[in-house]
């Protein structure tokens, strides 16, 4: 019974032409139009300005000093200024927001890549630094392969002299044949590598314009999605079929749970057609994580829902109902970036749209698009999981028939 | 052994007092009317009966069970019509009565057989595939009586399921009532039109303000206010002193105008109609026409509170 209701709601909703060119029509031709229309906004220079960076190193070998003075300071000079500093320098740096993040190069940095070992670096980031640290992970972990990858290749090479008694002079005394070799090949190949991972960033940015809007627009038309279904709600209870349903078999329990998975379900299903249909027409890259696309889609469904309860429990007619949604989802969407990029926010802005749902939904899809995986984005989940039971909670407590 | 029994009910919104401690009961196969004026309480007594709202004080028992008990063993005997055209607008009939269908629990070969069976009641089985927003006003009214009875409940309360439609389909529904209770269904019929209360029931309860003010059988009714008639006269420019005039009269109990029509309650109406003749002759009022009525559920109402059953 519980589904025959939500699926009755599903299909009084997608019979709705009003309701389908709301829901789909709109985001779709919008995102097509700021995408276009705003994407200067997205260029490299303007998304991520050249920033400062801090780099703690508490490794003493010759791959950090590479890292560094090469990889960070040369290669990537485009795109920030890197300081070495202490640990407690760097924990101030980081708090005062003087830099947006720092890596910390671990003690066995060198000697786990000589010997072919996984590198763990580490990259703290304070708030503003999350889009930004993705990037120098993103060079971090490029560099680190490759450096591996080398290495890999240099103790074959040196293998091979030994066996075959072919001379190799080593440049520096007291480093070993293969770290010799390997500096031979990063000399070599090294800044291609990391060429090649700045172009990948270079072209990412360029369709963020596209991406950022579909992910904001996705963002505030599930929540226009959950408010047709809060209209239906209050029609059906001016025109007594609440109550019709609960003088038959379902009780109110039965009958509320199945008004909210009705919500999840128009959601849901919105939100499956949009993200499909940006991926396939605008080629929007939502994220190499489907679990994560999965997770963030099903907590901001749920937040959405949940508001839908809370606005249908709180609206006496579907005037109300309606005019107070569309309040709610313009101060939600200003607040939560679906107006500008997030990085040209306010500092203040910024602190209040953290109680906005469309903020961290926003975040978790656009961290996705960045290349972020599930576990990054499973703490928006809970919070959006957590403000969803905030409004349902209220909406059920104040639900009449 | 009585159906259903109502005792001491009462609910208010704030300090309003909708229903106020009702008492009443039903026997098996009657068709019982609940008569009132707008906002008597008819609709709040019925959502009490229906578990949609839960009374302050007060108990039902309908089939043997307790409301506060066992709301489900009711539910599975009780078919309701809303006063509300509780339907979906944007789905066929069909689709809404196979939706109700689950509602009640019904599924499978059962379900189909039970909404053909339904729309044929509703004697719309030609239109069952259009949506509900393309049917006259009557045709919904059919639609929605024909979603409680898909249950086959023992007991279906109607509130007011003639509101605004035509007189074919009025008559359709009335039809429909008096067969289905011929069949052994005990209905409760809520209305304000005492022409269809008077056709239809057995006994009548009659509300006003939250309270039952009088209840028994047609002719119990009508002897509370001792057989009296209603005199109904047609004229222009009828004022106050016209009616003055006519309230002196002995033998006249009440005198009410509303418009250009005055209506006279009288124990004896044969005795004081030359006299009221005469009344408008010498005010110069020129009388239309002249009927007269045997006393009707309307006079009861009339004679208990004063006031017109409807505006
Ligand atoms: N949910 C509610 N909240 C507050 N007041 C209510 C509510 N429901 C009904 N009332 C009030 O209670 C009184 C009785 O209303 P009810 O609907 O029971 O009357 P009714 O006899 O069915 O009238 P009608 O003929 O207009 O349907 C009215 O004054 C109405 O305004
Ligand atoms: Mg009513």
């Amino acid at each position: 019974m519980l589904f025959h209701i939500a699926l009755k709601d599903l299909k009084v909703v997608f019979r709705d032409k009003k309701a389908m060119a709301i829901m789909l029509v709109m985001p779709i031709l919008i995102v097509l139009i700021l995408g276009f229309g705003l994407g200067w906004a997205f260029n490299s220079e303007l998304a991520i300005q050249k920033f400062t960076l801090g780099v703690v190193n508490h490794d003493d070998g010759l791959m950090s000093q590479v890292f560094i003075n090469q990889v960070l300071r040369e290669n990537m000079s485009k795109m920030f200024t890197t300081f070495v500093v202490d640990e407690t320098e760097a924990e101030e740096i980081l708090k005062d927001k003087v830099v947006p993040c720092v890596i910390v190069i671990p003690q066995d940095f060198s000697k786990s890549i000589e010997e072919n070992k996984p590198v763990q670096i580490n990259i703290q980031s304070n708030d503003d630094g999350q889009i930004k640290s993705a990037v120098v992970r993103s060079v971090t972990e490029g560099f680190a392969q490759n450096l591996s990858l080398g290495y890999a290749g240099a103790f074959a090479a040196s293998d091979v002299f030994a066996k075959y008694k072919i001379p190799f002079k080593v440049p520096i005394e007291g480093i070993s044949q293969s770290t010799a070799i390997m500096s031979e090949i990063q000399k070599k190949l090294g800044g291609e590598m990391i060429k090649f991972e700045q172009k990948e960033q270079q072209k990412e940015k360029n369709l963020s314009a596209m991406e950022y809007y579909s992910a904001a627009m996705l963002v505030m038309f599930l929540l226009f999605g959950a408010s047709m279904g809060t209209k239906l709600i209050v029609e059906e209870r001016e025109n007594s079929t609440l109550g019709r349903v609960m003088s038959a078999r379902p009780g109110k329990f039965t009958l509320i749970t199945g008004k909210f998975l009705g919500l999840m379900f128009i959601c849901l299903t919105q939100a499956g057609i949009l993200i499909l249909f940006t991926r396939i027409f605008y080629g929007v890259g939502w994220g190499a994580s489907l679990a994560g696309i999965f997770l963030i889609t099903l907590s901001s469904v749920f937040a959405a829902a949940a508001f839908g309860m809370f606005i249908a429990a709180i609206a006496k007619t579907p005037k109300a109902a309606d005019a107070l949604s569309q309040l709610f989802i313009q101060t939600f969407t200003v607040l939560g970036g679906g107006m500008w990029p997030i990085y040209l926010m306010p500092d203040t802005m910024k602190t209040i749209a953290r109680f906005t749902l469309n903020w961290w939904a926003f975040k978790g899809y656009h961290e996705l698009m960045l290349g972020m995986n599930l576990s990054t984005v499973l703490p928006y989940c809970g919070i959006l999981i957590f403000m969803g039971l905030i409004y349902l909670g209220a909406g059920v407590l104040r639900f009449r028939v | 052994m009585s159906f259903l029994k109502i005792r001491d009910l009462s609910k208010a919104f704030g300090k309003l007092q909708a229903v106020d401690h009702v008492s009443f009961e039903i026997s098996e196969g009657e068709v019982f009317g609940l008569l009132g004026p707008n906002g008597a309480g008819k609709s709040t007594l019925i959502s009490m009966m229906t578990t949609l709202l839960s009374p302050d004080s007060g108990s039902v028992e309908i089939g043997g069970f307790e409301l506060a008990k066992q709301p489900m063993e009711i539910k599975k005997i009780l078919g309701f019509v809303p006063q509300e055209i509780a339907l979906y607008p944007t789905l066929t009939a069909k689709e809404n009565l196979m939706f109700w269908g689950r509602m009640y629990g019904l599924s499978g070969a059962l379900l189909k057989e039970r909404v053909d069976e339904a729309l044929d009641i509703a004697g719309l089985k030609d239109r069952a595939k259009q949506r509900i927003d393309s049917y006259s006003g009557g045709m919904k009214r059919r639609i929605n009586i024909a979603a409680a009875l898909l249950h086959h409940p023992k007991i279906l309360i109607m509130d007011e399921p003639t509101v605004g439609i035509d007189p074919q389909s009025r008559n359709h529904i009335l039809e429909t009532v008096l067969k289905l209770n011929r069949e052994g269904m005990t209905v409760i019929y809520t209305s304000h039109y005492m022409e269809e209360v008077e056709f239809l029931c057995s006994r009548i309860a009659i509300m006003d303000h939250g309270k039952v003010i009088a209840l028994g059988s047609k002719e119990e009714l009508r002897k509370m206010i001792g057989n009296k008639d209603t005199i109904q006269i047609e004229s222009v420019n009828v004022g106050n002193k016209v009616t003055e005039l006519i309230n002196g009269l002995a033998g006249v109990d009440s005198v009410t105008h509303s418009g250009n029509t005055v209506k006279i309650i009288s124990m004896d109406s044969d005795k004081i109609l030359a006299k009221v003749i005469s009344i408008f002759d010498a005010e110069k009022r020129k009388i239309h026409s002249i009927n007269i009525e045997q006393s009707n559920l309307e006079s009861v109402f009339l004679h208990l509170t004063g006031r017109a059953l409807r505006d």
